[in-house]
């Protein structure tokens, strides 16, 4: 073992308190950034934190399905309890908020006739997960629809609305070949990625964080590799190089800006929303920098009123609108 | 390893080995058994020599480590039955393959070993948080304690891991 300078045990339980807080999952904006603040404030309190990660680098490296057999063994340990252990994790996962009807899907589907396709869908403001039978991992963002499709010879999602992450897991030896994901006139590729594709308005986008994805077009096709965004404009594949925003980012329950321009920052976050979001053109161009809770979306509104010089328009719940201070 | 560690370890096995078979074969059913963990004692100490250093008293450390290594054993049977419990409930397609498996087991082995000795609400809680994905209050709601109990137990696994880390 690597000799490392040692951690003084008050630097320790700070960075022990915040990890806890972030992970409470009502973390706010500001909570988030102090505790950047911390972590940036002595070399001391990084190493504390790194080593709080190192400490739980077995699980960072498991795929969502994987966690879910890993706690439900470990579960039924602690608890000694030999029921239905497999149901029991389907019900758990309902209890989830806002998985419950992809998991209802999901488990009817899977225990049923394979080769048809299974639907998946989340509504507005809704996020949710699911681990297909193959192995390969699946999350949707808000407001997507999917079709899955798993047959002999068959790897296939159709991209049909929205927004989804795809890790593309061949761990069972029944599905080696390689997985398709489908949206519109582009066809992806990819044995081992781990990408997000996100249909937008005018184009479709695509981040390829692991693995390699191959991409076709309508016309063009190429490979895309780890770290690499792509935005598909019509027949055209054009490297995305704003980065302002973190696409990404939802995964973690947060919409990540940098110097954003406050008119796509309200625009990505009314898709998290029901009804209108508006920003008014006399605001347009400030830049937002922060993370903001997406399951509170009234609270990251707040929280813009408190570090850009703007105010909120309520006409009502469902109509508002940001406009200069 | 310096020649002289390894000389005291051969004259710890040619002087205590068969005594510690013999103290193991009282304790446990089978002499394999027994002939098995004493093996596994020595080579605990082959792997890390730096070990002879805390070695006062040559039998009661050989007991300590030869009994850490049977808890240690009787845990592992137990998380693998309840790895291959969870397997066979699973539906077929979703079964990962023999290898996978296998590094699945691997880490399942490290984590239950890094929770081992906390107490159960703070691992249930770690679990729920950090396998799950549920958020605090959830948590509370399942444990029936409240949230900010759930925080505490947090901060005692996470504290918990940290140390267990260093223990490696």
């Amino acid at each position: 073992m690597t000799a490392r300078p040692a951690i003084s045990s008050a630097v320790l339980e700070q960075a022990i308190a915040w990890k806890a807080r972030l992970l409470s999952g009502a973390a706010s904006a500001d909570t988030l950034r102090e505790c950047e603040r911390w972590r940036n404030a002595q070399p001391s309190h990084e190493q504390a934190w790194q080593a709080l990660e190192e400490a739980e680098s077995g699980i960072a490296g498991l795929s969502t399905g994987e966690r879910r057999l890993v706690s439900g063994t470990l579960e039924a340990m602690a608890q000694d309890r030999r029921v239905d252990l497999h149901r029991r994790r389907v019900i758990k996962s309902l209890m989830l908020a806002g998985l419950a009807a992809p998991a209802l899907f999901a488990w009817r589907e899977y225990n049923g006739s394979f080769g048809l396709p299974t639907d998946y869908a989340t509504r507005v403001g809704q996020r949710s997960q699911v681990t297909l039978p193959d192995g390969s991992g699946l999350r949707l963002n808000t407001d997507s629809a999917v079709d899955v499709r798993l047959a002999a010879g068959e790897r296939r999602i159709l991209l049909r609305r929205g927004e989804i992450f795809v890790e593309a897991g061949g761990t069972h030896a029944a599905w080696q070949q390689p997985l398709t994901v489908q949206a519109g006139a582009l066809r992806l590729t990819s044995a081992d990625g781990a990408f997000l594709l996100h249909r937008r308005p005018h184009h479709d986008y695509l981040q390829v964080r692991a693995g390699r994805v191959d991409v076709q077009g309508a016309v063009q096709s190429m490979t895309a590799q780890a770290g690499e965004c792509w935005r598909v404009e019509g027949a055209r594949l054009v490297q995305e190089t704003d980065t302002t925003f973190d696409a990404t980012g939802w995964l973690d329950g947060a919409l990540v800006a940098q110097q954003m321009p406050l008119e796509r920052f309200v625009q990505e976050l009314g898709r998290y929303r029901r009804g209108w979001l508006g920003c008014d053109a006399d605001a347009a161009g400030l830049r937002v920098s922060g993370v903001f809770q997406l399951d509170d979306t009234d609270r990251a509104l707040t929280a813009l009123t408190r570090v850009l010089p703007v105010r909120l328009a309520w006409r009502s719940p469902y109509w508002v609108s940001v406009v200069p201070a | 390893m310096p020649s002289s560690r390894s000389a005291d370890i051969a004259l710890l096995y040619d002087q205590h080995h068969r005594w510690l078979v013999g103290w193991l074969k009282r304790r446990l059913n089978g002499g394999d058994e027994a002939l098995d963990l004493t093996q596994d004692t020595f080579l605990k100490l082959l792997d890390r020599p730096q070990l002879l250093d805390e070695v006062r008293e040559p039998r009661a450390w050989l007991v300590t480590v030869a009994q850490r290594l049977m808890i240690n054993q009787a845990r592992r049977r137990k998380l693998e039955l309840a790895w291959r419990e969870m397997l066979a409930q699973m539906p077929e397609p979703e079964v990962p393959s023999p290898e996978h498996q296998l590094s699945l087991l691997q880490v399942l082995d490290r984590l239950d070993a890094m929770l081992d000795g906390l107490n159960p609400k703070a691992r249930a809680a770690y679990l729920l948080s950090r396998l799950d994905g549920l958020p605090y209050t959830d948590i509370a709601a399942r444990l029936g304690v409240s949230v900010s109990s759930v925080e505490k137990y947090m901060v005692t696994a996470i504290r918990h891991c940290y140390v267990f880390r260093q223990s490696l």
